[in-house]
């Protein structure tokens, strides 16, 4: 399970898939769980190497069609416990 | 301990608006002060006719931005509070606070981003901030003085 990696996406990497990327590290702290976690762009998430993919609805669907990894939709950024009982969801399925 | 934002980058809305015009609004407050040039409005917009209301990142808030760098003059944070619901078409609906993100570059904001995303995570403080009618009020609940 070492070696986790997580790619939060948004439109530019700017914003809010850095908010995401935050909470995400936060919440695998708090599980105890070593991983890294990096903000990507719509366009690069297909040809970035990682294990799991961690994002909006709207470009969750995008997003599907591109890559082969789990799509995680994340309804709130801020929301520690949805983003914390997704990821515990998503490590489940490892 | 530095503020995560400053009052002239607040402000308060009370007309009724639609998605476009809370950003640009937002963009127009960054424009005076000098954080992104004329360009940078118009992105903003772009990136939600491209890629749809994603920028709603959480019932009731967006971050509305563009791309790090370009027509970026200096990194910055601004906030709109809009009195009246604004509709993106997004789960997250209807939106009340607006912020306005421009960076130099990529994961320029990630310190302040951390702060902020403590202040904000309560329901109970966008409920405080809608209920603002000033932007000193505004500043002391964000900034938790």
């Amino acid at each position: 399970m070492s070696d986790l990696r997580i790619q939060a996406i948004c439109g530019f990497g700017v914003g809010s898939s850095t908010l995401l990327r935050i909470k995400i590290e936060g919440v695998l702290k708090e599980l105890g769980v070593k991983a890294t976690v990096f903000t990507g762009d719509v366009s690069s998430a297909s040809g970035t190497e990682c294990d799991a993919i961690f994002t909006s609805k709207e470009l969750a669907d995008n997003l599907r069609s591109k890559v082969k990894v789990p799509v995680v939709v994340i309804n709130s950024f801020v929301n520690t416990a949805e983003i914390k009982e997704k990821t515990e969801e998503f490590l489940k399925t490892r | 301990m530095s503020k995560i934002i400053r009052e002239q980058a607040l402000l308060i809305d009370d007309q009724k608006r639609t998605w476009e015009e809370a950003i640009r609004i937002c963009g127009k407050l960054m424009v005076s002060l000098g954080s992104v040039e004329e360009g940078y409005i118009d992105a903003m917009v772009d990136v939600v006719n491209d890629m749809g209301p994603y920028i709603v990142i959480a019932p009731h808030i967006a971050f509305a931005h563009a791309a790090a760098g370009l027509h970026v003059i200096k990194n910055d944070l601004v906030l709109t509070v809009f009195k009246e619901p604004v509709i993106f078409n997004s789960n997250n609906d209807p939106v009340h606070l607006l912020f306005g993100i421009c960076a130099l570059a990529p994961e320029s904001h990630l310190e302040l981003l951390k702060k902020l995303a403590k202040v904000i995570e309560p329901e109970k403080v966008y409920q405080e901030l809608i209920n603002c009618n000033s932007t000193a009020e505004i500043y002391r609940i964000i900034n938790g003085v």
